[in-house]
């Protein structure tokens, strides 16, 4: 063989070794995807590099520790038990989950507050039995039982007490806690970009291999549609608040399961409210607390705080915060 | 001054030819392995948590609808002639999942039943979905 056939096929061989090296290096990084039952949701987790066996299994761990420490349902969780006993020495863990809530609560006016589910449980949706309490009944839980500042008190002995009648569902924000734990989790191995997804509350970070942002859709809740596209390179949580999921239905009427902290009548404004914030807990907290503020207080409150919102109103409207204008894209109007 | 020697390992056009073929030939065959390394394959993905998960893919709409067992007991998953997916009916208490309708672009769950179903399309991928 000649020694110019010979360079030809050495330089076919070399660019097909090229080649393969470098689908190897990024095409092929798909991420590790897995999917739980926890925290009655489904959890996703999608994580790079696709070997991190390991730090999925302990980030889904994490899930399962706040579950058992901040479940509503399970009789021998913390909460249950504050719930139940009214008193309870706590774990450090859960005094932070607890002061977080208070400090969402008081950042908000009271518009996010877990001692809502007192209203909840009043309208049926605990026990599976709706109905429409009177406003005399509304009122007297409200002024009894809400105000999460009001009626927990942090005693001596590093007690924790529940005022009587009064009862605290803290699953507006345990999701959000527990994201930012299996987050740590994550990034403790090393893991330079992942997504977890908790039923719709969503945490990104790091760039995926080629460069690529995270790309998130809002779902449009009138016809399952793509509301507005959400593409993330740094870390940042988004998370939406709607009334299509959890609600009751009497007399073919729907009512969702955020409250009005004045009437103790669940809201109507919107279909959807979903916001962008720096953690998933303040994404968690502040989706439901903006979608239980009436428009009118809604959308300057947005803007004092900075803060990205894209509302679907009740009658179909699209409105964004002008900070939401900047990140969110291909808006359905 | 003279003029450097160049030197020619071709002696004629056709060999350059034949390079140049294999390597456009070569990086073809790369961005194609790149492209099926980095997407799954459209369609539509149904997934239940079950241990080890159950995967049904599907690459067109069906024509029939289709019965799948949850972990809280049987579903039927349902086409249109869109392409549109819906879940149809469900054993699962709260029926959340039949209530969302048909969908053409977000993911369908039961949480009840530990089914996601997902909408794979190769242009319009997301990562994920804010509901």
């Amino acid at each position: 063989m000649s020694n110019k056939y010979l360079i030809v096929i050495t330089v076919f061989v070399a660019a097909m070794v090229i080649g393969w090296l470098t689908s190897s290096v990024s095409g092929r990084h798909e991420p590790l995807v897995e999917s739980r039952m926890l925290m009655d949701t489904i959890i996703t987790m999608r994580v790079f590099p696709p070997q991190s066996r390991n730090a999925v299994d302990e980030a889904f761990a994490v899930f399962a520790a706040v579950e058992a420490m901040a479940s509503f349902h399970k009789p021998d969780s913390e909460l249950a038990q504050l719930n139940q006993n009214r008193m309870l020495q706590p774990t450090a863990s859960f005094t932070s989950l607890l002061q977080s809530a208070i400090h969402y609560y008081e950042m908000t006016h009271g518009y996010f507050d877990p001692s809502f589910a007192a209203l909840q449980a009043a309208y049926g949706f605990y026990d599976g039995n709706p109905r429409l309490p009177d406003d005399e009944t509304l009122m007297a839980i409200l002024h009894e039982s809400c105000s999460l500042a009001s009626i927990l008190e942090f005693a001596a002995e590093e007690r924790i007490v529940l005022a009587e009648g009064a009862r605290i569902d803290l699953g507006g924000i345990a999701g959000g806690f527990a994201i930012e734990l299996a987050a740590q989790v994550l990034r403790k191995h090393g893991c330079p970009a992942f997504l977890i997804d908790d039923a719709g509350d969503i945490w990104c970070e790091g760039i995926k291999p080629g460069g690529k942002p995270w790309r998130i859709a809002v779902r449009d809740p009138r016809d399952n549609g793509v509301l507005a596209v959400f593409q993330a390179s740094g870390p940042v949580a988004i998370s939406t608040s709607g009334d299509y999921e959890r609600f009751i239905t009497i007399d073919e009427k729907r009512y969702g399961h955020i409250m009005n902290p004045i009437t103790g009548h669940p809201v109507d404004y919107y279909s959807s409210v979903t916001v962008v914030a720096s953690s998933p807990v303040s994404a968690d907290a502040l989706s439901t607390a903006v979608f239980a503020m009436p428009p009118e207080e809604a959308l300057p409150w947005c803007e004092e705080h900075n803060l990205p919102a894209l509302f679907l109103t009740a009658t179909g409207a699209v409105v964004l915060s002008n900070a939401a204008k900047q990140v969110f894209q291909e808006v359905r109007y | 001054m003279t003029r450097p020697e160049t030197v020619s390992i071709f002696s004629n056009p056709g060999e350059l030819a034949i390079i140049v073929v294999l390597l456009v030939f070569s990086g073809f065959a790369w961005l194609v392995d790149a492209k099926k390394a980095t997407s799954c394959p459209e369609g539509y993905l149904i997934r239940i948590l079950t241990n080890p998960e159950t995967r049904l893919h599907f690459s067109a709409p069906q024509s029939q609808p289709l019965s799948v067992k949850g972990l809280a007991g049987e579903m039927l998953i349902e086409w249109d002639e869109k392409g549109r997916v819906r879940i149809a009916s469900s054993s699962c208490p709260c029926r959340i999942c039949q209530n969302m309708g048909w969908t053409d672009r977000t993911s369908l769950v039961c949480v009840p039943n530990g089914l996601i179903l997902d909408i794979i399309q190769a242009n319009d991928d997301f990562d994920a979905v804010a509901k």
